[in-house]
């Protein structure tokens, strides 16, 4: 799905100092890299989604270099992959429900399929008390799980988590029903990471790469 | 269970600051109605004008039949009637030869034609053809060409109408960066952005340009009042005429292209240039 050959990343301004990061995605899987560094999570996650195309190395994605991509590709690729992450805040002049149903109205879903997704989301999810109240009335574990939500409405095939895990134990257990419940679905996970958490204790059966070195 | 009430992907697409840009739209509407009223104005169109040549020779003709021909229908007409010292000055302006040799020909009982002078503007405006429709009179227009400081009126007028429609649009079409790129990630059609954003320039050009238009004709009107506006102005901005109507719909497509093309040109911005 997502093969990262010697891939350089270069560290803020600094562009001799750069991270050197490799490692295979695999269908249905999940994979967490350990960054221990906000931007360099950020800038993994921009990799992985094409949203930037500042490295070097080598960057497979779907069995083709993506720097070979064409505009229409890119386009294209992009549909199958979902981010949930700081960045990509929730709309706070929309519904909760309105969010979540955004990503499917950009891409034209009729209203009766959208409806249907959500139903789904909420009932699997148990989202029944967060999904009608406001946006500012939402703790931080309630915006982190709407965005992963909203992420995963597209039924993407590849999902890049940035800092799900918390000490809420709550949304780490549906972060794990998440995970669990996409995989069957042949979804490939990527999580990046800059906290030491111990993930094992969290999520079973988890490759870690830990992305330490600068080269 | 319906969770949905009403579905759109609005509030996303929006303008950060379009309060201001409605503004903008209003006082650029206001400047260009000023600014053509007053290019078009009488001020700058003194030298046009048409004299009428009436013959007295003719049965019931008249300089009081005519005078009271011309007040019995109320019009603000402003004609003149030239005075027999000036007409070997206008004559000698007048194009039409074979006229000059037949009025001054001075044959036995005939009596000099009587020459009234109209605005231009306000001959045609008033349609003093079907006023004199029973009279036999003979047309001649002086002067109506169009003057230097007129066309350099009309180049000033364009050229500022252009310079505030870009300025205002380069301030007031704010789009949301953030947006737009969230927008651009998840695989939006572009076409499907474009429409919402040209529904919502749509809106803000009219409400802009009601405004405008609203503002100038109260001030108008009121002014009339004390009949200091010419019925052409007043006219003009209460939609009596065709041409009015051309001018503003003119007016609001200008405003709303060079809108069209800036969040075209937003968009192209953020959409494409950030896909490699």
């Amino acid at each position: 799905m997502l093969n990262f050959d010697l891939v350089n990343i270069p560290i803020g301004s600094q562009i001799k100092k750069s991270y050197s990061l490799s490692f295979k995605l695999k269908k249905a899987s999940t994979l967490l890299i350990e960054t221990k560094n906000f931007s360099i999570s950020n800038k993994v996650a921009d990799l992985c989604s094409l949203r930037n195309f500042q490295y070097n190395g080598k960057i497979i994605l779907f069995e083709k270099d993506i720097k070979l991509l064409n505009n229409q590709e890119i386009k294209n690729y992009r549909k199958n992959i979902s981010i949930a992450g700081n960045y990509d805040a929730l709309f706070n002049n929309m519904t909760i429900i309105n969010n979540i149903a955004l990503p499917l109205r950009l891409r034209s879903f009729s209203e009766k399929t959208i409806e249907k997704r959500i139903e789904e989301l909420v009932l699997w999810l148990d989202l029944k008390n967060i999904i009608y109240r406001d946006i500012e009335q939402l703790n931080e574990y309630e915006l982190s799980l709407l965005k992963i939500v909203r992420a995963i409405i597209t039924n993407p095939k590849i999902l890049i988590l940035i800092n799900p895990l918390s000490l809420n134990s709550k949304l780490n257990e549906t972060i794990l029903k998440i995970i669990t419940g996409l995989i069957s679905y042949r979804t490939s996970i990527l999580i990046l990471e800059n906290f030491n958490y111990n993930y094992h204790d969290i999520i079973e059966n988890l490759k870690i790469i830990r992305l330490n070195s600068v080269v | 269970m319906s969770l949905f009430n009403q579905s759109n992907i609005w509030p996303i697409a929006r303008l950060n600051n379009y309060k201001f840009g409605i503004l903008c739209v209003s006082i650029i509407t206001m400047f260009s109605i000023i600014g053509f009223i007053y290019i078009n104005g009488d001020a700058l169109n003194e030298g046009s004008k048409v004299v009428v040549a009436v013959s007295q020779n003719e049965n019931g003709q008249n300089i009081d039949n005519i005078i009271q021909i011309l007040e019995k229908h109320k019009g603000n007409y402003g004609y003149q009637v030239i005075p027999e010292d000036s007409i070997s000055k206008i004559l000698f302006e007048l194009d039409n030869t074979a006229s000059k040799i037949k009025y001054l020909s001075n044959k036995d009982n005939y009596v000099f034609p009587i020459f009234i002078e109209f605005n231009y503007k306000v001959y045609y405006q008033f349609n003093i053809d079907v006023i004199l429709k029973d009279i036999i009179f003979t047309k001649y227009i002086i002067d109506n060409s169009l003057s230097f400081i007129n066309i350099f009126f009309y180049i000033f007028y364009i050229a500022f109408l252009i310079l505030a429609l870009a300025l205002c649009n380069m301030l007031s079409l704010k789009l949301d960066k953030k947006y737009i790129q969230f927008m651009n990630y998840s695989g939006a059609n572009k076409n499907l952005l474009i429409s919402i954003l040209f529904k919502r320039i749509v809106i803000n050009s009219l409400l802009g340009f009601i405004i405008g238009w609203l503002i100038i004709f109260i001030i108008l009107n009121i002014l009339n009042l004390t009949n200091v506006i010419s019925s052409n102005t007043i006219d003009f901005i209460n939609l009596k005429n065709m041409n009015s109507i051309f001018y503003f719909l003119l007016l609001f497509i200008i405003i709303l292209y060079s809108q069209y093309i800036t969040v075209l040109m937003i968009l192209k911005k953020y959409m494409e240039n950030n896909v490699k």
